[in-house]
């Protein structure tokens, strides 16, 4: 499950954050995120930095989740065959990497 | 505040200079200043100097300090400046700050960066860390990859097409070929752009700005005394420096920078001028999404046009604004510390119609620095006295 914070001031939903990623303030309304979400845009990483050289090509997407969360992660599977708009789902929550979505 | 202007300014060739330390490039373009300004050293009274990454690329840290003893310039108070790619455009901005709170008379600032040492992996992850490390970048993003993201989405919102976006590079890597201090000196076509190995899709090499050494200097006194020193000196009309989200998943639109926008307002706001009063300008096309983006957050062109007006030829020498005449980033180099202090030293040769890719009868430059994913930004308006 991916954690989030709802701000009580500007309203706004925070993924994994202590305070407001928005406007900074402290507080808010925890909630758990359903991993699902949609594919805004995104790029195939094939010149990647050093600590993951091995995994390249791989996909980074700017996804947006159900309940209006942004978020940039990890896409996993063909990252040659993504879409604008494709329905996405978490998988996993990565300890280094993340959470990693793919194609739902 | 005390009128501010520029009266020399030096830049070392930017590229692979082998053989040639981080300090010591500093140093080179700090004495072709002053050697510019007819300053003696002894006169220069605080010195700013722009690096990012020099620790971690060339194992060198406290090159402010180290510069200004190379230099010889008496114990003066020299400090650092960062913030990434717009750390030499901060240098800059701190500098007139001080010559305009009559701090100082003298001052010189710098930017200077040292990359070619280093493997392109570790250039790729060094650069990485201008992104924040724990909200985006430890998924695996890289800086090519969040301008691949923000390339898509102006695509898809604006029918941007990718033949537009590769004509900014066909435009600079044209400028170029004809400045002596640019690392590329040859043109490209459009069809070599659109058939280079894809680095972040749907960006490409020839999208990308080289991994490259250089470092450029300016020399600031106060606008009344500036004529004892050089016969063309240039007034800073305006600055602006400003930050905005480091993220794109905080950004409401990503294909749009509100640190460049609000740099961009003050800056206009302190000369008292519009973008439309603007003849020639540097802008930070650290790729070639960056300046379609960044000539629409500066004003130059409506929303969603930035990609039209290259392929129009509105950015082009003899332009409605003439964007990049150096040959850019993406041609002339980007030592990412001594990017924005090299872009006014093309301005200021611009202003003094001594130019390679001279645009003529220009009299109002813009230069435009951006770091990270738009974190901060400068925005630097000069003219002709």
């Amino acid at each position: 499950m991916l954690p989030a914070r709802r701000c009580a001031e500007c309203g706004k939903l925070s993924v994994n954050a202590a305070t407001c990623r928005f406007c900074g303030a402290e507080g808010g309304e925890l909630l758990d995120l359903s991993g699902h979400g949609r594919l805004l845009s995104w790029t195939v990483i094939r010149i990647a930095p050093a600590r993951y050289a091995a995994e390249a090509p791989y996909a980074v997407g700017l996804l947006e989740l159900d309940e209006g969360a942004r978020i940039t992660a990890r896409v996993a599977g063909d990252p040659e065959r993504l879409a604008a708009g494709q329905p996405m789902t978490l998988v996993t929550v990565d300890a280094a990497r993340g959470p990693i979505f793919q194609p739902a | 505040m005390r009128d501010v202007a520029i009266i020399g300014v030096g830049s070392t060739p930017f590229g692979k200079l082998e053989g040639r330390g981080l300090i010591d490039i500093a140093v080179a373009a700090c004495r072709e200043a002053l050697a510019d300004a007819r300053v003696p050293r002894e006169k220069i009274q605080a010195l700013y100097v722009g690096n990012f990454i020099g620790e971690r690329l060339a194992n060198q840290g406290a090159i402010a300090g180290m510069t200004a003893n190379r230099l010889g310039l008496g114990g003066i108070p020299a400090t650092k400046t960062e913030g990434a790619c717009a750390s030499g455009g901060i240098a800059l901005r701190l500098g007139v700050l001080g010559i305009a709170l009559g701090l100082y008379d003298f001052v010189l600032a710098a930017g200077a960066e040292k990359m070619t040492s280093a493997s392109t992996a570790e250039v790729t992850a060094g650069l990485a860390t201008a992104g924040d490390e724990e909200a985006e970048m430890r998924c695996g993003l890289t800086f090519p990859g969040s301008f691949g993201i923000i390339t898509r989405a102006h695509m898809a919102r604006y029918g941007t097409t990718r033949e537009q976006i590769g004509l900014v590079s066909v435009k600079n890597h044209g400028l170029g070929a004809a400045n002596p201090k640019s690392q590329f000196r040859k043109p490209v076509t459009l069809d070599e752009v659109l058939r280079s190995r894809l680095i972040a899709d749907p960006l490409r090499l020839f999208d990308c700005p080289p991994i490259s050494d250089g470092a450029a200097a300016v020399v600031l006194c106060p606008a009344d005394r500036a004529r004892e020193f050089h016969a063309k000196p240039v007034r800073v009309m305006g600055t602006g420096h400003a930050t905005g989200p480091a993220t794109l998943w905080e950004m409401d639109d990503v294909t749009t920078f509100p640190a460049t926008v609000r740099a961009a307002r003050e800056a206009y706001h302190a000369a008292g001028i519009a973008a439309a009063d603007v003849d020639v300008v540097e802008l930070h096309d650290c790729f070639t999404t960056a300046e379609i983006v960044a000539s629409e957050d500066l004003g130059f062109f409506p929303r969603g046009q930035g990609g039209r007006a290259v392929e129009e030829g509105w950015s082009a020498l003899d332009g409605k604004v003439a964007v990049n005449p150096s040959g850019g980033l993406i041609a002339k180099g980007h030592p990412v510390g001594a990017t924005g202090c090299a872009q006014v030293y093309e301005l200021v040769r611009q202003l003094r119609g001594e130019a390679a890719n001279q645009v003529r009868n220009c009299e109002i430059a813009l230069a435009h620095n951006l770091g990270g994913t738009g974190v901060v930004s400068t925005v630097t308006i000069l003219g002709t006295m």
